[in-house]
């Protein structure tokens, strides 16, 4: 009978778990400060806040190279499926609500429906903020709905 | 795909994971392709077929070409 150990985890799959977790605990450090400190910063310092984002962004996009790295075949092809069905039947939804807005308007309480984007409708470009973030929330929906289904199909 | 995996693998008394850990792929992965639920890719299944010192069309058999052999 013919025994196997447990390979040790690979370096890009440490740099995954570590780059995962810092960026957990980022996301939760700035959810901890006060918004009001934090947009008074962004007012006095911005390049220091706009630089601060783009290293998040690049440290978020190496962090998601890594994992793709650390992760095998099968799962990579899961966050694929999930990427290219769930995200386009995401953005197929926005789209529809784009063109059947007017209509939709005069049957479903349109405020209700964007209250939880309103707040950021008193910002410079607040509506515009309401959109990207509504394409984020459709996009990430589709892609995890989609993800969690094929994984659960798969397994 | 039929495969002749778990055969192969239930000869050598390893478990999935003991497979997966041979080829570097989740155990998941390995139960997956033993239902016929995901083929692999051409890679992985060079790595299975070496492995196990066999072709890949040993281990791997389309299921037109196996439904008109029987």
């Amino acid at each position: 009978m013919q025994q196997t150990k447990s390979q040790p985890r690979s370096r890009p799959q440490l740099v995954m778990y570590g780059g995962l977790i810092a960026l957990f605990a980022l996301g939760i450090a700035v959810g901890l400060v006060d918004e009001a400190w934090l947009a008074r910063f962004a007012t006095e310092s911005p390049w220091i806040v706009i630089g601060g984002c783009l290293l998040l962004t690049a440290f978020a996009i190496a962090v998601s190279a890594a994992y793709m790295r650390g992760i095998d075949e099968l799962a990579q092809r899961a966050h694929y499926i999930a990427w290219y069905w769930g995200g386009s039947v995401g953005l197929t939804l926005l789209l529809f609500l784009l063109v059947a807005w007017p209509a939709l308007s005069q049957v479903v309480d349109v405020e209700a429906l964007t209250a939880p984007l309103s707040r950021l409708y008193g910002e410079p470009g607040g509506e515009f903020l309401g959109g990207v973030v509504a394409s984020i929330l459709a996009l990430t929906l589709g892609y995890f709905g989609w993800w969690v289904v094929y994984w659960l199909r798969k397994t | 795909m039929k495969n002749k995996l778990r055969v192969l693998r239930a000869e050598r008394a390893w478990s999935q994971a003991d497979l997966a850990d041979h080829l570097g792929v989740s155990r998941q992965t390995i139960n997956a392709i033993e239902v016929g639920k995901y083929d692999p890719s051409l890679p992985l299944a060079f790595k299975i077929a070496r492995l196990f010192a066999m072709s890949i069309e040993q281990i791997f058999q389309d299921e037109d070409v196996a439904r008109a052999a029987e």
